[in-house]
């Protein structure tokens, strides 16, 4: 026994030796074992929308552009007045202090970025996947819509942006320099070209969520409308009116009524579909928009009141419009008792409730609150407005603005406008149709408005407001800049 | 002269001595005389197996567990010599007594002394690498959870942070300052022969706490490239080797039982406004009367006083050690119990150890070293790093800026949410009382396991095997109760529970081959070869659910809630380190010595293209004096200078799978209203260049013992570069990534290290020592990513080529906005508000006006500490000491700024208003913020006395030999300007880039306990 010890003792050593030092991986797919099938295809896709998600759950997709616009502020707690007041610097610095980076536009550069990278591995792998060619088709052809809206989106918070078409497989893909705006809309019309026709026309059986033939078209001509490329923007807004697969809903306040969603689809063509569910993907906005303290029941079951209307806004509806009826100076408490405009909140006594993001069966702060993207009434808004640039207020400008207004309870626009007149009538049914739904700023950015509105639009929280011409677009994250050598921040920013 | 011999002292008891030397001993010659007697330690411990011979004789035997000898000497004028390992060797006339109690010295500085090196041991004289020592003793002197306190101020070179003052928290260790920026800095601890690691965040147990201190019979710490380079890749930041007590042959089996309690309180309370000043600071924060009579609300709720209290700490050991010339075994059991001075927070542990040696035949040697320990945790939230976090997530910050016009309890009784007062004005602050219910309980058991055979080959050459398994089981319970929810926030979804369950395994062979040969008496040569492999494991579930219908089943019934509340995930990964390393040790004449080291280590974790890295060192020490030119000179008994150069890795903070491709699932997506699908995405960056960080060092040292050894002296010189820095490299988003973890910058530490321990008295009775230690450390960036000068870590830290890690940039305080004074544009303040400089003077506020305003990096740092023993009397104290670091004291920063719904500190009584003027405190204003500026730097020096002890050897009592009991009060008191609760923190926990921020950690507690320590 005693002989064979040492070399007991030896042999054990080498048992334990001589094995390669490749990793082997267990909680991860490797990237050379995945897109191989059909199910790797649709999680690939699941991805970007998971990012287009992020976005909207936050919400800085909603928050950013309303915080800065003339329709709603926020209760200034820790860090949160910033967009509104306007002093934020390139660093956002306030923002990341004070974790307000879910409102911030770090959020939106940050997401549109991660969500363009795994849509550019979906549109880069998936046509090599063996499975049913039409699926395939779809599955490309929904994340380059996706794509397009992430860029759509860059461009109108940003200006100038980063362009990347191909997946970052090292690091020296990983550094990439801006494009012009005009090649930012250049990709996005080419990706909604190629969208269009690997999409399916809108009908009730395509699955809730994804995009149609029809939403591809329709972000085309708001994309094109920001180009200023109104002929084109008219004709890809008429071509979505006139494909007769939409059309508006007969009470606009149904759109934001959480049992009806599935009748909304009829007028919605692309939202972020949230559920109140566990695990599934919620948005926080109800709470933000319902009263303090979860006070009132019929907004949600968990409530912080957080954002209000300015009073401004509120008196600027004719009392008929029934969009009206989606702001509200009172709300009914859970004892039953009204609460009045005073007690709203306590940092002014002029509060207005917004009601378009309400869910009395929310699960806690989480409500099943879709958040509506694209609707046919921006459509029709961008078709009258891009024909009355191109050819004047015609009969069929005054036509589509009507259609809006008529839903709205209101009477026509007064005939015989003058073409400036009329852009503006159109910008300002806008802003009765879109509010809350991170729409307006960029209407006020793109015309140049926001330099002589926002300064009107004050009240005894935010007393003064004064942007800047630089404002038009918000700084690139100064870490961007530091961390690409090929990026510039925008000029009015550096 | 503060080190006279103590033969030029006069006391009473060294004349007796001196007298009884005076007498003719010729008198008693030639009669044989039976002598009996007792050998003790200095600290009067009984001291067994020593060995007492007859000088010149063979005649001799050994002492027994009570240290007792009994031996007949040829005559009354015989010399006893009394030999024991570690200690120095006495000759001790007989003089004719029957009784003859002798105590021993340890031998801190002779020839044979024997350190612990990696992968063997050595001879404290041919060191030529820079290592300290420390015994159990020291390290045990204050009541530590981990060794890692217990080396605390004990060592130069070594700077030991408690981050967080928990039971069992968080602390960190840097051997010769800060290495790396995104990796590790802590040392790599060697138990046994077993490696593991340390790190974690702030409100993470230490994994140091879960090995019991009490095992430990020393520590060495290898602090230069020599000694650390036969780690390899993994001895960047230096060694900690640890060695437990192993049983001893003779004398008979030793039991031994030690035990201590106190009670812990903290040291500090921070002092915030009353009722009466809060409700007037409400009332003119939202510019209505929400207190229309503030001045009778009286003084309110101090919260400090509810969160804190006085908490017991207790430990008991049982220890049983013996063995014969075969077979040698130690075997201890400890518990000990640590409740912490913040409610709900405890930390227990259960410990066994049972280390054997058994000679199988003259060539066969074998032997194990097995512990176990079960480490029960309860944790509370403390330590959030994000600004503000602080003030809400954190209890302590919680109870500080918590309303003092609040009610804790309901009539009932029950814990009562702030969002069910007053009508939820307050709900965006939290009952701190409520966070304390919050169930966070972590149980780790953890096994090392070490099996060794050892084989005499030939003579001088000798194989040893080991086997050592290192199995670490962790249980994480949470439990939020629905109870601490206002009522009118409860719904479907509160009460939340999670289990957190995770398994590491390392196994690890070494196989090490040792040469020893002698050439022409000259010249020595030892051989070291060694071959490892380890494999880490690591697998982990974690399960967790909310919306329970009540609290009663906590997380121990998940299946309660409803199933759409429940997820699950699971994960696991593995990797490998192989490792071929050699070492030469050549001495000539115990006078000049050289060593080799090299090894060769390959990590899975590493890129493709990195998979093996190569370390080598070389040092050289020559002992001066050993030349013949010293023979004659009395004041140096030994002098040694020693120079070592070589190259170490850190791939410690290398999480395996970091080079490669992978993708991970996402967030889902909802499509057709249905559950969420799951989406697959890249993770990173592939990086196949990914490997090791890189030191480079140089070490000059010298050795100097004075007079007799009476006073020693270690004084290091050292300068280390480390290249290649694991540094998480910010991508632009535009990749679709955040990060890439790479190796791209490069990092200095210089400095000087002084120690020196003296014996100032060292008669029979009256024995005093005094230790001390200082260092200089002097880190610096030398260069980031892409040649670029600076790289923001957070809104007040950076970091920049030319300045050392952890610098603070802010803004530069400049008082209040008085009336009728201009706010600069994008100070994003108002008169009343904080003003800070405009140093670029362009007439606005930007980030350009962010300058350096602090260094969180001491000046130096020391530690002293001194024993006295008179006759049964002993004390000691120990003093630790930091100079010349900044704290930033975010906390403060919170606590200062009047925003409206919390409290503030007591000085805001003072705030600027139109008719006070004041400069220091702006006033209150809704939602406001504060600039970042350098008005909450703050001096983080201190000095604090850590220990003070006082023991007392009780007579003998009949069937135990030995009884000590001792007085001890730890952090008695701690002298510094800093404000905060203690200077000693870190929110970062053991980050290398934010260090000396405070953020509302556990605070510091002082503690006064009672021990006891008897042998059988």
């Amino acid at each position: 026994m005693k002989k064979h010890f040492v070399l007991m003792l030896l042999s054990f050593g080498f048992l334990f030796s001589c094995s390669k030092l490749d990793e082997t991986v267990y909680s991860s797919i490797a990237q050379t074992n995945f897109y191989k099938t059909a199910s790797d295809a649709e999680a690939g896709l699941t991805s970007v929308y998971s990012s287009f998600a992020d976005m909207y759950s936050g919400p800085s997709m909603v928050l950013v552009p309303d915080f800065s616009a003339d329709q709603v502020y926020p209760r200034p707690v820790v860090g949160r007045n910033t967009l509104t007041m306007f002093n934020y610097d390139a660093n956002y610095t306030t923002q990341r202090s004070f974790n307000r980076t879910l409102e911030s536009p770090l959020d939106i550069w940050q997401h549109t970025y991660t969500g363009i990278e795994r849509a550019n591995w979906v549109i880069s792998k998936v046509p090599g996947v063996a499975m049913n060619a039409s699926r395939r088709d779809q599955i490309v052809g929904e994340a380059l819509f996706l794509r397009a809206l992430f860029y759509f989106t860059l461009a109108r918070n940003f200006g100038d942006v980063p362009v990347k078409t191909t997946p970052t497989l090292n690091e020296t893909d990983a550094f990439t320099a801006k494009s012009a705006r005009a090649d930012v809309y250049r990709q996005i019309y080419e990706d909604l070209d190629k969208a269009a026709g690997f999409l399916p026309a809108y009908s009730a059986s395509i699955p809730k969520g994804r995009p149609s033939k029809e939403a591809a078209m329709a972000l085309h001509a708001k994309a094109a409308l920001y180009d200023e490329k109104w002929d084109v923007a008219l004709q890809k807004a008429q071509q979505v009116i006139s494909s007769g697969r939409y059309s508006l809903i007969p009470e606009v306040k149904d759109l934001y009524d959480v049992a009806r969603e599935a009748a909304a689809r009829q007028e919605v063509l692309f939202a972020f579909e949230a559920e109140s569910t566990a695990g599934g993907r919620n948005g926080q906005i109800m709470s933000l928009y319902g009263p303090r303290n979860s006070d009132g029941p019929q907004y949600g079951k968990t409530t912080f009141g957080s954002i209000f209307a300015y009073q401004k806004f509120f008196n600027s509806f004719n009392p008929l419009d029934k969009r009206r009826q989606l702001l509200d100076t009172n709300y009914v408490n859970g004892q039953g008792r009204v609460v009045p405009q005073r007690d709203i909140t306590p940092i002014t006594t002029e509060g207005v409730l917004v009601k378009k993001y309400m869910d009395p069966n929310s699960n806690g702060a989480n409500g099943a609150n879709n958040v509506p993207v694209l609707r046919l009434a921006d459509v029709y808004l961008v078709a009258a407005e891009a024909e009355a640039r191109l050819n004047g207020p015609s009969g069929s400008a005054y036509n589509n603005i009507n259609i809006v207004r008529r839903r709205a309870g209101l009477g026509d626009l007064t005939p015989g406008l003058s073409r400036d007149a009329f852009v503006d009538s159109v910008l300002q049914e806008r802003s009765w149709e879109f509010f809350g739904e991170g729409d307006r700023w960029y209407d006020l950015t793109r015309t140049g408005k926001f330099l002589a509105v926002i300064p009107t639009a004050i009240n005894s929280v935010f007393p003064v407001r004064t942007p800047l011409a630089k404002h038009r677009f918000f700084p690139l994250p100064q870490d961007e800049v530091n961390a690409n050598p090929k990026l510039e921040q925008n000029p009015d920013w550096r | 002269m503060l080190l006279a011999p103590s033969a030029k002292r006069k006391h009473p008891l060294f004349c007796l001595l001196l007298l009884l030397c005076l007498f003719p001993v010729s008198l008693f010659a030639q009669n044989t005389l039976t002598v009996k007697g007792r050998i003790t330690d200095d600290a009067a411990q009984p001291l067994a197996g020593v060995s007492v011979v007859e000088k010149g004789s063979a005649n001799g035997t050994t002492t027994n567990a009570a240290g007792t000898y009994t031996l007949r000497v040829s005559n009354g004028a015989a010399l006893l010599q009394i030999s024991y390992t570690g200690f120095e060797t006495r000759e001790q006339p007989v003089n004719n007594q029957a009784l003859l109690n002798v105590s021993l010295t340890p031998d801190n500085k002779s020839l044979a002394q024997v350190v612990v090196v990696g992968y063997g041991t050595q001879r404290r004289a041919s060191v030529t690498g820079s290592i300290a020592s420390v015994k159990a003793t020291e390290l045990m002197q204050t009541p530590v959870t981990n060794v890692a306190q217990g080396l605390q101020s004990r060592v130069a070179g070594v700077q030991i942070n408690q981050n967080s003052s928990a039971p069992g928290g968080n602390i960190s260790v840097r051997i010769r300052g800060t290495n790396s920026i995104n990796g590790t800095s802590e040392p790599l601890y060697v138990i046994d022969g077993v490696q593991i690691g340390n790190g974690g965040g702030v409100n993470d147990i230490s994994p140091l706490s879960t090995i019991n201190p009490g095992d430990i019979e020393s520590v060495e710490v290898l602090k230069d490239a020599s000694s650390t380079a036969i780690y390899g890749a993994r001895g960047a930041n230096g060694v900690v080797l640890i060695t437990t007590k192993r049983g001893r042959a003779g004398g008979g089996t030793r039991v031994s039982y030690e035990s201590y309690y106190g009670q812990q309180e903290a040291t500090r309370k921070i002092d915030m406004l009353n009722s009466v000043e809060f409700a007037k600071l409400e009332n003119e924060v939202y510019r209505s009367n929400i207190y229309p009579d503030p001045a009778s609300l009286g003084n309110g709720v101090n919260w400090q006083d509810l969160v804190l209290r006085k908490a017991a700490i207790s430990s008991h050991q049982l220890m049983v050690n013996g063995g014969n010339e075969k077979t040698q075994f130690y075997f201890s059991g400890n518990y000990f119990d640590q409740k912490g001075v913040i409610l709900s927070s405890d930390f227990k542990r259960y410990s066994l150890r049972m280390n054997l040696d058994h000679q199988i035949s003259e060539r066969f040697k074998m032997g194990t070293s097995l512990f176990g320990s079960y480490t029960i945790n309860n944790r509370i939230p403390t330590g959030f790093s994000s600004i503000d976090g602080g003030a809400t997530n954190s209890i302590v910050g919680a109870a500080i800026v918590a309303p003092p016009v609040l009610a804790p309890y309901n009539p009932d009784g029950m814990i009562f949410p702030f969002a069910d007062q007053l009508n939820g004005r307050y709900r965006e602050v939290v009952n701190p009382l409520g966070l304390a219910e919050i169930t966070d309980r972590n149980a780790t058991v953890r096994s090392i396991v070490n099996v060794y055979g050892e084989a005499k080959i030939l003579k001088g050459l000798s194989y040893r095997a080991s086997f050592n398994v290192d199995l670490n089981d962790g249980a994480n319970d949470y439990y939020s109760p629905i109870y601490i929810v206002a009522v009118r926030d409860r719904n479907a979804n509160t009460g939340s529970a999670a289990k957190f369950n995770d398994r590491g395994i390392t196994l690890l062979h070494e196989s090490i081959l040792t040469y020893t040969t002698e050439i022409a008496r000259d010249h020595t040569f030892k051989f070291t070869g060694v071959f490892a492999t380890q494999s880490n494991s690591l697998e982990s579930s974690n399960a967790s659910a909310f919306g329970f219908p009540n609290d009663a089943t906590l997380y121990n019934a998940l299946q309660l809630a409803p199933q759409a509340n429940r997820s699950a995930s699971s994960f696991r990964s593995r990797d490998r380190l192989d490792s071929y390393m050699g070492r030469l040790n050549y001495g000539f004449r115990n006078r000049y010595f050289l060593d080799v080291t090299a090894r060769y280590d390959g990590s899975s974790k590493f890129g493709e293209s990195n998979k093996y890295g190569f370390f080598p060192a070389f040092s050289a020490a020559w002992r001066v004096s050993e030349e013949n030119f010293m023979a004659n000179q009395k004041l140096f008994s030994d002098l040694k200078f020693r120079v070592s150069y070589g190259s170490t890795g850190n791939a410690g903070a290398i999480a395996p799978y970091q080079s490669l491709a992978l993708f991970n699932p996402t967030g889902g997506y909802n499509f057709n209203n249905g559950a969420p699908a799951v989406g697959i995405a890249p993770a990173r960056v592939p990086n196949p260049d990914l490997r090791w960080e890189r030191s480079v060092q140089a070490d000059i040292g010298l050795d100097a013992s004075f007079f007799n050894n009476r006073l020693n002296i270690v004084v290091d010189l050292y300068n280390k570069r480390t290249k290649d820095l694991l540094f998480v490299r910010q991508l632009p988003f535009s990749s679709g990534y955040a990060s890439l973890t790479g190796n791209f910058a490069e990092i200095e530490n210089r400095g000087v290290e002084f120690a020196a321990d003296a014996r100032l008295i060292n008669s029979e009775s009256i024995k005093w020592t005094v230790n001390g230690n200082i260092t200089f450390n002097r880190n610096k960036l030398i260069s980031l990513v892409d040649n670029r000068e600076e790289s923001v870590v957070n809104n007040y830290s950076v970091l920049q080529v030319g300045q050392p890690l952890g610098i603070f940039k802010t803004f530069v305080f400049d008082g209040i906005y008085q009336t009728g004074e201009t706010v600069l544009p994008g100070s994003d303040s108002r008169t009343g508000g904080v003003k800070v400089r405009d140093l670029n003077k362009d007439g606005q506020i930007t980030a350009a006006d962010q300058i350096i305003t602090g260094n969180a990096n001491p000046k130096f740092i020391y530690g002293f500490s001194t024993n006295f023993r008179f006759r049964n009397f002993d004390l000691s104290a120990l003093f630790a000491g930091v100079q010349g670091n900044k704290v930033y004291n975010l906390l403060r920063y919170t606590l200062e700024n009047p925003l409206g719904n919390r409290n503030v500190v007591a000085g805001m009584v003072d705030r600027w208003s139109p008719t006070n003027p004041n400069n220091e405190f702006a006033s209150g204003f809704q939602g406001g913020r504060l600039p970042i500026s350098d008005r909450f730097m703050e001096d983080g020096s201190f000095l604090r006395c850590k220990n003070l002890t006082l023991g007392y050897r009780l007579p003998a009592i009949k069937g135990i030999s030995s009884a000590r009991v001792y007085l001890s009060a730890n952090n008695l008191f701690t002298i510094t300007n800093y404000t905060g609760y203690d200077p000693e923190v870190n929110t970062f926990g053991n980050s290398n880039v934010l260090l000396g921020v405070d953020n509302g950690v556990y605070p510091m507690a002082r503690s006064i306990i009672g021990g006891l320590q008897v042998n059988f």
